[in-house]
């Protein structure tokens, strides 16, 4: 059986610990600890005597892994007077139990402790790290703004996710509600819980509905913290929780029976009252409720109310919710942002990468504007989101791991994907096989972007820190290759007129580059004569987009900050309001111009959409919809109607102007 | 002695580094042994267990005083380590249910609490206990994993429910109808035997 590496490591630092302790306890005296996981957390019986000063820094460097980590949590104690230099540099410890308990006491030291060391530890390779870190910055969440845990509210390990809610909910005030509600449909009943518990801490702000749906849950820890959570913001309105119907499962018409003649034979219940008695209600129909002998005292049946009784009562809860949304919106007018939606689309445990509209020509023949993604099952789905009706769907397409790039053009929606054998295809929507194969180096990770009129297509491979782009037509003809400058590709762009694309590159941590080269020969536009081959950005380029006369380069920064730069080298900042030059691996981005190229829509981590004048950066309006990170974006071709999708599978189509 | 252990480590909520040593010393065995027993052998059981043991801590770790003076601890844990280890199994290859082909369900005239009643008898009875635990380990999954948590961690109804995320009268319902398996698989033994 093979364990995942996290754990494996986690295992065999513990082991070897013990194992290479016997030896050194002998030789310097340190007592032994019992219990491996007390061991690996640096708890139990003091696996170091009272030692303190320099014996306790010394212990510190010691070549056992459990003397470190022991010595790390004694620090803790020293509170205030804890150096924190060796706590530093525990925190790039070859041994993860040691990182994890670093992070965990420097969250407890104050102000004094510097966030950013934290902040890159976010991306440790081990979940306990992260979770630790993670931890660490809630206990310092008046120092810290939401954006660096909205990225980590995507990580693939719960407990992570789990403290990113948890240390959202510490935020207070400045703590964005959609993420944490979100959160309440995560799939891990831990998740779901921390978002529950946060959400009680945020006062009556909170709307309830999402807590009442919460108190339904299939998981019992998840419904006893929305209960608790409602009776924290929203004391006026909590009713009894109802026995989730959910949360039972279907009637077993033989265990009935046998039940039913159990008791109708037996003179005293030999099952526990408190374990059945909430469920009774639901499982016996009144019919043969009648039937059984009934042993002990029952709950009694809640009184018939009077009608008018009921009638006030639910219209008394009604203008409360009503006033709760109302007073939402108001606040979501102050600050210009809206929630309307057209259309709204979920998929399940499908991430939704791309989308498309349907082609201008299309549209202009007079049919109706559609919309086209490809989900994680290989299906692509056609819908018109004015009627909300499925239009088509295709696929599944062959061996599909996942789409690459998508396009709509005159003849159809074309589709490059990559396929499990690392191949790239292209697919034409009404054709089950590809039209064409491009093979794909092994572990090359590939990007793609169709031109815009869908004749030709440019595909990125990567070789660890080398990038090579090729532009190909849709009869196996290569026309042009342009070998990146500066590290691996990590974002296409082509202009409206399909001559130029520019490419961005990463070659290190502050190495982000963009090239913009032409895209019949693949030689670099930009100025010889200053013998500039790419020009610095700092950061690892997430999306780029052109303008559409293809003047300005708009693109999104790994740090968050959105920049737009003319082709004459100007540089423009429409978004820069990240405190730090902190980086989010992670992230995901969307860019999308206007057709007229008079605004700009861009992406925040936290799911909320901003439309700002391209000209001016003045913010236009905002559209909050999703509660994840958007992974694509695209204007109608009216330019009445913005389609986005986010990375849980939900796709919404909304209003591209604030009137 | 108090069955769950929760009244012991309730005065000690306020400081969780101690609150957490008393509960990996009550919770870890009894964790091991429950894992082992559906794996089938101890391997991995220290490993599963002691990635579900740092679960908790760091899930302690955000829990408030009175989070963790209501935690119903024994359930909680369980829960955190099935999880561990529904997740290990998804990663592993090995399969190990095998499914009682010659069995068959029948109805009982009556249902009794299966605990006082003939099974516990044989359990007591039984010398070989790792045979019988073997015995569970080879009925459908969704009984082995009820019928065990039942008998062999002393899990009540209510707890198993939790753990599982099931009605509790589909709890009731796998133990009843696990253990007439049993009673099938034992009285083929026992013919076999003769």
């Amino acid at each position: 059986m093979e364990l995942d590496e996290s754990t494996q490591r986690m295992s065999s630092e513990s082991q070897a610990g013990q194992h290479t302790r016997a030896s050194s306890d002998l030789s310097n005296g340190h007592q032994r600890q019992a219990s491996p996981i007390l061991s690996y957390l640096g708890l139990g019986k003091d696996v170091l005597p009272d030692i303190h000063g320099e014996a306790l820094l010394a212990a510190l460097n010691d070549e056992q892994w459990s003397v470190r980590v022991a010595a790390v949590r004694k620090l803790e104690g020293l509170g205030e007077h804890a150096p924190l230099e060796p706590l530093l540099t525990a925190l790039n410890d070859e041994k993860q139990a040691v990182r994890a308990a670093a992070a965990f006491v420097l969250g407890s030291l104050g102000e004094r402790v510097p966030i950013e060391p934290l902040l890159t530890a976010l991306h440790d390779p081990e979940w306990h790290v992260r979770t630790a870190s993670v931890l660490a910055l809630g206990k310092q969440s008046h120092r810290i703004t939401a954006e660096p845990l909205l990225v980590v509210l995507s990580d693939e390990d719960e407990a992570v996710r789990a403290a990113a809610v948890w240390a959202l909910g510490m935020l207070g005030e400045r703590a964005p509600i959609v993420p944490l509600v979100g959160a309440l449909s995560d799939s891990a009943w831990s998740v779901r819980e921390a978002a529950a518990l946060a959400l009680g801490t945020l006062g009556s702000r909170i709307p309830p509905e999402p807590l009442l749906a919460a108190r339904a849950d299939e998981d019992s820890a998840v419904r006893t913290a929305a209960q608790q959570a409602l009776e924290q913001t929203h004391p006026e309105i909590v009713a009894p929780p109802v026995v989730s119907t959910v949360a039972t499962g279907p009637l077993e018409p033989e265990w009935v029976e046998k039940a039913l003649t159990d008791l109708a034979r037996s003179s005293s219940s030999t099952l526990d009252e408190k374990t059945i008695k909430p469920h009774r209600r639901e499982r016996y129909p009144v019919g043969v409720r009648a039937a059984r002998k009934r042993t002990r005292k029952v709950q009694p049946v809640r009184a018939k109310r009077s009608r008018l009784t009921s009638i006030a009562e639910s219209m008394l809860v009604a203008a409360v919710i009503a006033g709760i949304a109302l007073s939402w919106l108001l606040l979501s007018q102050k600050f210009n942002t809206t929630t309307a939606t057209y259309f709204s689309y979920h998929r399940n445990s499908s991430m939704i990468t791309q989308v498309v509209w349907s082609s201008p020509q299309d549209v202009t023949s007079g049919n109706a504007a559609l919309i086209a993604f490809a989900g994680a099952d290989g299906w692509l789905e056609v819908w018109n989101p004015q009627s909300n009706t499925l239009a088509a769907t295709y696929g599944p397409f062959k061996q599909f791991a996942k789409v690459l790039s998508m396009n709509w053009v005159a003849d159809g929606i074309r589709m490059a994907y990559l396929d499990t054998d690392g191949k790239i295809q292209l697919v034409q929507d009404s054709g089950s096989e590809p039209f064409m194969s491009l093979e794909s180096p092994p572990g090359s990770s590939p990007l793609a972007a169709w031109s815009p009129d869908g004749t030709r297509i440019v595909v990125a491979f990567n070789n660890g820190n080398d990038g090579t782009a090729e532009v190909w037509d849709t009869t196996r003809n290569r026309l042009a290759k342009h070998a990146s400058h500066m590290g691996a590709v990590t974002a296409i762009a082509w202009t409206r007129d399909g001559k130029t694309i520019a490419t961005a590159n990463n070659g290190g941590p502050g190495s982000g580059t963009i090239e913009e080269w032409d895209a019949t020969t693949g030689q670099s536009l930009l100025p010889a004569a200053a013998g500039q081959q790419y020009i610095s950005v700092g950061f690892r380029v997430v999306t780029m987009a052109w303008s559409p006369d293809g003047t300005r380069l708009a693109y999104t920064l790994e740090n968050g900050d959105v920049d737009l730069r003319d082709r004459g080298d100007s540089d423009t900042r429409l978004n820069r309001d990240t405190p730090n030059a902190h980086t989010y691996p992670g992230m995901k981005a969307a860019l999308a111009w206007s057709p007229d190229g008079r605004l700009l829509a861009m992406t925040m981590p936290s799911g909320l959409i901003q439309v700002r004048d391209s000209d001016s950066g003045n913010l236009d309006y905002s559209y909050q919809g999703h509660s994840q990170q958007i992974s694509d974006l695209a204007w109608s071709p009216d330019g009445k109607r913005i389609v986005s999708v986010s990375i849980d599978g939900t796709v919404k189509v909304w209003g591209a102007t604030s009137t | 002695m108090d069955r769950n252990g929760e009244d012991t480590l309730r005065p000690l909520a306020a400081n969780m580094d101690h609150y957490y040593e008393q509960l990996v010393s009550q919770y870890r065995q009894q964790l091991c042994v429950f894992v082992s027993r559906r794996l089938g052998w101890s391997g991995d059981a220290e490993d599963i267990v002691q990635e579900a043991l740092v679960r908790a801590y760091m899930a302690l770790a955000r829990y408030s005083l009175q989070q963790r003076e209501n935690l119903k601890v024994r359930g909680w844990l369980y829960k955190i380590t099935w999880n561990v280890y529904c997740n290990y199994i998804t990663r592993s290859k090995h399969i190990g249910v095998v499914s009682l082909d010659n069995l068959e369900e029948h109805e009982l005239p009556e249902w009794e609490d299966e605990r006082e009643g003939q099974p516990e008898m044989i359990f007591e009875q039984m010398e070989r206990r790792q045979e019988l635990e073997t015995l569970v380990a080879t009925l459908p999954s969704h009984y082995s994993v009820v019928v065990s948590l039942y008998y062999f961690e002393d899990l009540s109804h209510q707890e198993i429910a939790d753990i599982l995320n099931k009605p509790i009268g589909t709890i009731k319902m796998y133990v009843h109808r696990g253990v007439r398996l049993l009673r099938k698989a034992l009285a083929t033994e026992m013919h076999e035997v003769k």
